[in-house]
């Protein structure tokens, strides 16, 4: 069984979602991204440049100290994203010298990685007002997943955004909406349910990066195939 | 170098010990002296500047040095004057005490007090004798002290007379150095060097963040005494690169060598040439400052030239740089020297005064933008970041800017590019709005065009409406269009057209356009009076801009004549009646364009003069045409 996981993320107002489709389509990751691609490629997407994910956790050497884990993503180069485990979804955004400042805290014996580096690498496409990321994802060589990441830029209303994104996906890539709202992860429903109650709540660039956060630490708990 | 004129001022900061003195020229020094002993000193020159004012009657011509010298012997009689007033004052200090403390009183109180104590005594000769004795004693005192307080009074009126002398001949004499370089200190930064004692100023905008890296000093010295005039006392030395006045032109011609634009750097505008003569230290420094402004300006467009890698690569070539800002017109901006400069070529026609002082400005505004990218905000910075990127840049991290808003933070139009892009959207619009204007005053139907105000200085919007004059009703078409650096869009009826770099084909779209309009309002009446549009050749392709030829059949059911019209390039109605046969035989659709080229295949038509019919326009004329045919077929 191949768990290919797709991340549907709407950048400024969301979407994001965490598909497990049946294995019996594809034969590998690369092959089921390559299919992806494809479909997009035909629907009228253009490739624009390559796009990257990262995820290093740096664990604690002291037990009391909480789980570090630093996320970049190539959509902003010039930052990035460190979560706390436990700290209750909030994100730190930082410049991206904090990775050298965690590196030289891993010197000084503060922390240490211990779990591998988990890695997202592919294409970002453009469709009109749409973004399109769809990568693959690996840790240390080993092909782990599939990640798609869709972003409808210009939206101002949060909802009204999801329900395009819904349908960009049913129209290009054939997901039927039980399907989407299966695979989006816990941090999006939370957050679209949450948006019943809010009246104005502004998508941050953060919340993709928890999206994207949630799907990688679950790929690395699962076994190699 | 002593100069003994000037008096040093000397101020005692209120909430420091240390005393400082300013001399005339602005220099501070921390002086070491007590206030009492600048007070000494100063006296000391009153009195010398007082003994030269007066030799200077007897003998004007001699000169000042020796009586500074002079001057000393006669010190110590004055400093025994003043310590006699020293003492004089500190009397009038005691009565003027004693009256405002009313210790005065409380004496006479202590004289009735000794009343009632002699009362008690009932001894009245003793009482009277104590009042006159101590009435006298009162009056004693007071005549010493008023004649004390009369010399002291004395000392301080002539010592004010000898300082409103002093005061009268240094404000009244211009040829003073010192009051001209304190003039002159209000406009330009001079500073005295510590050691040298020359005056040295600064000409170029490094305060204002230039990093032009030559150095741009001059120094004011005092003239020598043949050169002294009456109010030039003052000389002004400035380095020999600066003694060039130089002039930025600023050329656009077409290749025809027909000059659109030709302007000069503003100072060439009044004054300058006029004032060439003029030596005086003002207008030197001035036109020094305007060289540097100028070296400095064009040395950055050399720079930029360089670094513009577009299709328009400008060359720099000894002193102009060249640019084809558009693919047919010429851009040239040269630095000459006054001396290259022929006022004559360059008559008043290109030169008009609402513009005089705006390239200056516009081009000062351009480098001090520059000169602001030079400097680095300290304020909003992540610790973790290096120094020396733009603020912007520093923020970028935390607020998690995305790849294009970073993309944007580093896009930085340089002063050339500014200027080609501005020009060349000047030239377009020039054009593009002198094009309008030529066809809707040689097309015989109303062409209303609006610009709107919402332009900015690079791209320009505005709407034309297409109105047949007295036919407002039946047909009303509008454009928008939007005219950019080099290109021009064209908004109608749902489509979008954009040129490029070609003025040309704008104008056929548009006399098309005026076509196809008149055209459609021609059928459009005809449709009116009861016509039907048998066949015709329209619906043009943006494609098929080259030919313009729109033609149709117009059939009557009553009327047994059809009608041909025809419009083409030159935008004038041609109309054509031809007998329609009972018998619907032909066949072969048929417009005047297949009757002018082939002539075999095709039907003729007998064409018709439209100015025979009475109207103010060609569609009234038609109108009055078609209007006259049903008229004549329902008289028959």
């Amino acid at each position: 069984m191949l768990a290919i996981k797709i991340i549907l993320i709407v950048l400024h107002f969301i979407l994001y979602s965490v598909i497990q489709l049946p294995s019996g389509s594809f034969k590998s990751p690369a092959e089921a991204a390559e299919s992806y691609l494809e479909k997009l490629e035909k629907g009228g997407a253009k490739k624009t440049r390559p796009f990257q994910v990262d995820l290093v956790s740096y664990s604690p050497s002291i037990t009391n100290s909480k789980t570090v884990h630093v996320l970049s993503h190539s959509e902003y180069p010039a930052s990035s994203f460190a979560f706390a485990e436990q700290s209750n979804s909030q994100m730190l955004v930082a410049d991206n010298t904090f990775i050298a400042l965690m590196n030289k805290l891993k010197t000084l014996r503060a922390f240490e990685t211990r779990l591998p580096k988990m890695e997202a690498r592919g294409t970002r496409l453009e469709y009109q007002d749409f973004v399109i990321n769809l990568g693959t994802v690996s840790q240390s060589q080993t092909t782990k997943g599939l990640v798609l990441e869709v972003a409808y830029v210009p939206m101002d209303e949060t909802r009204d955004g999801y329900c395009l994104i819904q349908e960009f996906l049913q129209s290009f890539l054939n997901m039927p909406k039980q399907m989407i709202q299966k695979l989006i992860t816990e941090q999006l429903s939370h957050w679209i349910r949450s948006l019943k109650d809010k009246k104005d709540a502004e998508y941050t660039p953060s919340i993709t990066l928890l999206q994207y956060m949630d799907i990688l630490i679950h790929m690395r708990k699962q076994p190699n195939e | 170098m002593a100069e003994p004129l000037s008096t040093n001022v000397t101020i005692e900061p209120c909430l420091e010990s240390s005393v400082y003195e300013y001399s005339l020229d602005g220099e501070k020094i921390k002086s070491t002296q007590s206030m009492s002993d600048h007070f000494t000193k100063i006296l000391s020159r009153m009195e010398l500047n007082d003994l030269r004012s007066e030799d200077s009657i007897d003998t004007p011509t001699e000169d000042e040095r020796r009586i500074v010298n002079g001057g000393k012997n006669t010190f110590g009689a004055f400093f025994e004057q003043m310590r006699q007033a020293y003492i004089e004052v500190c009397a009038l200090h005691d009565i003027l005490s004693l009256v405002s403390s009313r210790r005065y009183f409380n004496l006479s109180a202590n004289v009735a007090d000794m009343e009632e104590t002699l009362n008690s005594g009932n001894s009245r000769q003793q009482r009277e004798l104590l009042v006159r004795q101590s009435q006298d004693m009162i009056q004693k005192s007071w005549a010493s002290k008023r004649t004390s307080a009369r010399q002291a009074a004395d000392v301080l009126l002539s010592s004010y007379q000898r300082f409103m002398q002093i005061i009268n001949t240094t404000s009244g004499n211009a040829e003073n150095f010192h009051v001209q370089l304190s003039n002159l200190r209000q406009r330009w930064k001079i500073r005295k060097q510590n050691n040298t004692n020359r005056y040295l100023g600064d000409l170029s905008f490094r305060s204002a963040g230039s990093f032009y890296p030559f150095k741009m000093q001059f120094e004011v010295t005092k003239a020598d005494s043949h050169k002294r005039t009456q109010n030039n006392s003052i000389e002004v030395i400035i380095p020999e690169e600066l003694q060039v006045r130089v002039i930025l032109k600023i050329v656009i011609e077409t290749k025809d060598r027909q000059i659109l634009l030709r302007t000069y750097s503003t100072m060439m505008a009044n004054d300058t040439i006029i004032n060439s003569q003029d030596n005086s230290y003002d207008s030197i420094l001035e036109n020094a400052q305007r060289t540097v402004f100028l070296k400095e300006l064009f040395s950055q467009l050399c720079r930029e030239a360089s670094d513009i890698t577009n299709i328009i690569q400008p060359t720099v070539m000894r002193n102009s740089i060249k640019c084809w800002i558009l693919s047919d017109v010429m851009m040239t901006i040269s630095l000459l020297r006054a001396s290259e400069f022929d006022p004559t070529i360059d008559g008043e026609s290109t030169h008009s005064g609402a513009h005089i002082g705006l390239l200056e400005y516009s081009l000062c505004a351009l480098l001090r933008q520059q000169f602001l990218r030079n400097f680095h905000y300290s304020q909003l910075k992540p610790s973790t970041l290096m120094l020396g990127v733009p603020a912007l840049r520093r923020v970028a991290g935390v607020s998690a800017f995305n790849y294009n808003q970073l993309k944007s933070i580093s896009e930085n139009k340089s002063i050339l590019q500014t200027i080609i892009e501005l020009s060349q959207h000047q030239v377009v619009r020039a054009r593009i709005l002198d094009l309008l204007n030529n066809l809707s005053a040689n097309s015989d139907i109303n062409m209303i065009v609006n610009v709107s105000a919402f332009s900015s200085t690079t791209s320009t919007y505005g709407r034309i409406h297409l109105i047949s004059p007295g036919y407002d009703m039946l047909c009303r078409w509008s454009y928008m269009f939007q005219i950019e650096e080099c290109q021009v869009k064209i908004q109608y009826k749902s489509h979008l057209i954009e040129f490029q770099h070609h003025i040309e084909e704008v104008q056929r779209f548009f006399i098309n356009q005026i076509a196809y309009f008149k055209f459609t309002v021609a059928c459009t009446l005809a449709k009116i009076f009861g016509w039907s549009l048998v066949g015709s050749s329209m619906a043009p392709t943006v494609g098929r801009l080259t030919e313009i030829q729109f033609s149709a059949q117009l059939n009557h059911t009553q009327i047994s004549t059809s009608i041909g019209i025809r419009i083409g390039d030159d935008l004038q109605l041609q109309v054509a009646i031809r007998k329609r046969r009972d018998h619907n035989d032909d066949t072969v659709m048929d417009d005047d364009s297949t009757d002018r080229t082939g002539g075999s295949r095709g039907v003729k038509y007998d064409p018709i003069d439209l100015d025979n019919y009475c109207g103010i326009s060609t569609l009234q004329k038609f109108e009055m045409f078609i209007a006259s045919l049903l008229h004549e077929e329902k008289q028959r």
